[in-house]
């Protein structure tokens, strides 16, 4: 296939550089920071902290889960904005793009492999903290079968799926992001400029969705369903926020993503 | 890519862009025959490199048309764009990914480059601009000719129909320059139309078989070298003792108008320094517009006048003397 | 220019469609179902006749009373420092003085304000029934969930945040107390949101002579037709309710929706409605509830206590709903007739002073929340009014402030 060898390219772009390695190890930080606390404090008071934190100890599992609560609101859009704002304003900084464009790449396929990109780079972010904190839960309190929210409890096999589960919905929460910034980033020849908006705009969302005045909007807020993941931990599984969630992406990802087409190809690539 | 009815590689017509109020470039027209090596010449900011970016669709004109090799641009952009390899603005790369890895993925962009001798052509390309040893260090390590080699290298990847350079021998050293030369010669040698773009004149000079010069985004000249060097008039140089009997011959050759013969600049007779005390030697210097009469029936009529003719010269402008009259503006010559 | 207005179209055109989607989905919901007609006693029959006993389906609750929102309410793990206990109740002294008296009214607070959070704002849950002795509710909320679960005798509730389980061993059907305990148990003694079989039962009740009964265009509730059945009280009834609109659903009988609206007020003041509906045995595994290794487990005898009280749907709804608390440890005696002044939409309870619970005297948030009226304290919501007289009494109806004096000077 003649595309698939930019997107090889574009995947070992984002996967070769050492700022995306270290912005995957900050995020594994998070799950090794939670067990190592909860380990040598024996556990906090019961009811505080971030959901699910009183289950680690006893279920080595729950460091995945409390990681994706915790890397959730500010971590996970703060590395998928680095990500996705560098997409097209990084290529335009290192001058890279005009190359790209006379290669030729045509502009629409460049963004659908740029968001490409900056979606794997989702997923891989969100498994990270899954898997990190499902490896230092069975190294530092060993796991065991899971207790959902409606009080039933599942095998450990099963759990691990839940887990899998949770971190595939976080990735597809933060692919309307994704889109958002990969329009940003097609407005400006600065990356960081890019970054930050994207960012700015990931911690807006959130307030906005926190103010009681504006319920009319919050449905239509992308940062609306990032904590619902706690559904997939009922049984049975409550697929509804899943659903509306990744609609609700969708919607996002299409429409930043026509306003991106619209941007990059009627945009003349000076830099 | 079956080449236009025109016969040319690139011909734009009013070719116009303005950003906001400025006028980069003006209803230019560019004609670039197959198989030429054509020099695009203008100082800085004179237009060059913006005319560069629409002829590959980079930036959209604001009105007039461009063909590149037959196909117009930038509708065509996919399918003429593999054909034409260019190095715009400077090169540009990835500074945390090696040489190769660079020519790799831009090559991967190509959809219409084979991926099964990728590999295979960009070590060619490589050891042909002489990076083969730095190929597998990262670009952040090269030094300027270093990375305008590999820039070179990006556009010689795939065999291209068309190769616009841009600036190409920005940051080389004296060899490096000799070497792209070459280089640029062998290409032509073998049927690529190159489209060179320049501030240096002397590089116009040495490589190209045709040139266009280009003055505050106003085209001002373009045709073959000859052509744009014969566009400027020649001088008649007589050094002789007997300048009033010489002008009177010129005279009645016709090349002596009674206008200018008032004029001090064009006809002169110039006490030629030294020379002139020692041996009482004047210049006479007149214009020979049309290249004719024939200089040997030039001399023939001045020595049966008993001009004792000493010294003799038809001297035509330098191309640089042609280019800052047209310009009105002098180029780097050394940089 | 055109090319690139070309290239702009998509960000033109999509908003376009999904925005032209959503209108076209709400304009399907909202459309008028082609119905059978029907009148008021055949959509009651309908629903008589309904013969589902076991569905699933997800219930949307939203309410809005006019309460203040309590934005800390209901989360106990943000509680603050015990509140000032005298402020609580000028002129009645905390019957339960001593050091443990501010830790108590923060309890009971927290019953309160929990209360206050189940019946202001929106509720989702999940229903699961099959058959009369099976059934499963969960309380979704945001990171935690509450459940209860009943198969056969066995009674489970199971509360995600404090991952505690209450399990109660019920009555052998068919005994005494049995029915007793089936004809309390509307769902309401937990605290749980009624499914709208219920609701529609409580109002059914209390229509006759004081209700004007009709059915109304017929609409779509969680993609089902349904017949309206609309109750609206008679001009005698002075009732701070306006009306209330029962959706039938028309295949199955089965009331898929209730709101009750309150005089002027836009929004109804309660809306519940199932947002999905599958007549369908739900799984049978999830009856079966066995409470988490790591769970506080409480067992409970129902036997030991027998004294459940006996008042009927009708009445409960005029009385301000028991709090948790309440429901397991000091539920007073089924009221007696005498507590009751009218009949209908405008009847008010009267509690005599020495049953009133102490805690609601005491209570800061209750003193917070109630403005001072003549002859007492009233907390007032758009369906409900509840006054605490100076003497002690609470007086409670769907009434305005005037009725409740009144009763409370003629008494």
């Amino acid at each position: 296939m003649p595309g698939s060898a930019l997107l090889v390219s574009e995947l070992a772009l984002v996967f070769r550089r050492r700022r995306t390695w270290a912005m995957l190890a900050a995020l594994g930080a998070v799950p090794v920071l939670v067990a190592v606390a909860v380990r040598l404090t024996s556990g906090p008071p019961t009811g505080r902290g971030p959901a699910f934190l009183d289950r680690v100890a006893g279920n080595g599992l729950f460091v995945a889960i409390v990681g994706m609560f915790m890397c959730i609101p500010l971590f996970l859009p703060l590395t998928v904005s680095v990500v996705a704002g560098d997409t097209i304003a990084g290529e335009a900084g290192h001058g890279t793009l005009r190359y790209l464009l006379i290669a030729p790449a045509s502009r629409g396929r460049l963004l659908l492999v740029k968001y490409f990109g900056a979606a794997v780079f989702c997923l891989a972010a969100a498994l990270v903290v899954a898997l990190v904190g499902v490896l230092i839960g069975l190294a530092l309190f060993g796991v065991g079968p899971v207790t959902l929210l409606s009080g039933d409890t599942i095998p450990l096999g099963e759990s691990l799926g839940r887990i899998g589960l949770m971190a595939a919905y976080v990735a597809i929460s933060l692919w309307g992001l994704a889109a958002i910034g990969l329009f940003i980033s097609t407005l400006t020849d600065v990356p960081v400029g890019a970054m930050a908006a994207t960012a700015v705009l990931s911690v807006a969302s959130q307030i906005l969705g926190q103010l009681p005045q504006l319920d009319w909007l919050h449905p239509w807020l992308f940062t609306q369903h990032w904590f619902g993941f706690a559904d997939l931990l009922r049984e049975p599984i409550l697929w509804a926020s899943f659903g509306e969630n990744a609609l609700l992406q969708a919607g996002y990802v299409l429409v930043f993503g026509a306003l991106a087409y619209g941007r990059l190809s009627t945009k003349d690539v000076l830099s | 890519m079956a080449p236009g009815d025109t016969g040319l590689a690139i011909e734009t017509s009013q070719l116009s862009k303005s950003f906001g109020t400025r006028h980069a470039v003006n209803n230019l027209d560019l004609a670039v025959p197959h198989g030429s090596v054509f020099g695009f010449l203008g100082p800085n900011g004179s237009g060059k490199t913006t005319t560069i970016r629409m002829l590959l669709g980079l930036a959209t004109p604001t009105s007039g048309s461009i063909s590149v090799l037959g196909r117009p641009m930038p509708a065509a952009g996919q399918d003429v764009l593999p054909h034409v390899g260019a190095l715009v603005e400077g090169p540009a790369f990835y500074p945390f990914l090696s040489g190769r890895s660079n020519l790799l993925r831009l090559d991967a962009a190509n959809p219409r480059s084979a991926a099964a001798d990728r590999r295979r052509r960009v070590d060619r390309a490589l050891d042909t601009v002489g990076l083969g040893q730095a190929a597998r260090l990262a670009v952040h390590a090269y030094s300027l000719g270093m990375k305008q080699r590999l820039g070179i290298a990006n556009a010689l990847a795939t065999d291209h129909e068309l190769l616009v350079l841009d600036e190409p021998t920005n940051g080389l050293d004296p060899q490096g320059t000799r070497e792209v030369r070459h280089l640029i010669a062998s290409l032509a040698g073998a049927g690529t139309t190159v489209f060179i773009s320049s501030h240096l004149l002397s590089e116009i000079e040495q490589m190209c078989t045709h040139a266009a010069v280009m003055s505050n985004g106003n085209r001002v000249a373009q045709g073959t070298l000859a052509e744009l060097r014969s566009g400027g008039n020649g001088t008649v140089v007589i050094h002789t003792p007997d300048a009033d009997a010489a002008r009177t011959v010129l005279g009645g050759l016709g090349l002596l108008p009674g206008g200018e013969a008032a004029q001090g600049g064009d006809t002169a007779v110039v006490p030629h320094g030294e020379t002139g005390e020692e041996g009482g030697t004047g210049v006479v210097q007149v214009p020979w517009p049309d290249d004719e009469p024939a200089p040997e029936s030039i001399v023939a009529a001045l020595v049966a006048a008993g001009v004792r003719v000493r010294g003799f010269a038809l001297e035509r402008p330098s191309l640089e003397d042609r280019f800052v009259e047209l310009t009105g503006e002098g180029f780097d010559v050394a940089r | 220019m055109k090319p690139a207005l070309k290239k702009w179209m998509p960000a033109a055109a999509i908003p376009a469609v999904i925005a032209a989607t959503g209108v076209g989905l709400g304009i399907s919901a909202s459309a008028t179902p082609q119905l059978e007609p029907k009148t008021a006693e055949q959509v009651i029959e309908l629903m008589a006749g309904s013969e589902v006993t076991a569905f699933s389906g997800r219930i949307h609750l939203s309410t809005d009373l006019g309460i203040p929102a309590l934005p800390d309410a209901g989360a106990p793990a943000s509680f603050g420092p015990p509140q000032d206990v005298q402020s609580a109740g000028p002129g009645d002294g905390p019957s339960t003085g001593g050091p443990g008296a501010g830790a108590r009214t923060s309890a009971a607070d927290a019953g309160i304000a929990g209360l206050l959070n189940l019946v202001s704002g929106s509720h989702d849950a999940r229903v699961y029934v099959d058959g009369p002795d099976k059934a499963r509710v969960q309380l979704l909320e945001g990171m935690g969930e509450k459940d209860v679960i009943r198969n056969g005798t066995s009674l489970w509730t199971y509360d995600s945040e404090a991952n505690e389980a209450v399990h109660t061993t019920l009555p052998e059907p068919g005994s005494a107390s049995a029915s007793k305990f089936r004809e309390h148990r509307g769902g309401h003694a937990t605290g749980e949101a009624p499914t709208p079989g219920q609701l529609a039962d409580t109002f059914l009740a209390a229509a006759e002579p004081t209700t004007t009964t009709t059915v109304e265009d017929g609409s779509t509730v969680a993609g089902r037709d349904v017949y309206n059945l609309v109750l609206t009280p008679k001009k005698s009834q002075t009732t701070l309710i306006e009306d209330v609109t029962i959706g039938v659903d028309a295949a199955s009988g089965v009331p898929l929706a209730v709101s009750v609206d309150a005089v002027g007020q836009d929004a109804a003041a309660v809306d519940l409605a199932f947002t999905s509906f599958t007549p369908k045995a739900p799984d049978a595994k999830l009856f079966d509830f066995t409470p988490p290794a790591d769970a506080t487990v409480h067992e409970k005898n129902l036997q030991q206590d027998s004294n459940w009280p006996k008042h009927t749907y009708g009445q409960k709804l005029q009385r301000p709903m028991p709090s948790k608390d309440d429901a397991a440890h000091q539920r007073p005696a089924g009221p007696p007739d005498d507590w009751f002044t009218g009949t209908g939409w405008d009847t008010v309870a009267t509690i005599p002073a020495e049953q009133v619970p102490a805690e609601l005297k005491t209570s800061a948030l209750v003193g917070q929340l109630a403005t001072d009226v003549d002859g007492g304290k009233l907390l007032h919501t758009s369906l409900v009014n509840v006054l605490i007289s100076d003497d002690g009494r609470v007086l409670v109806g769907a009434v305005p402030l005037q009725r409740l004096q009144a009763v409370a000077d003629g008494s």
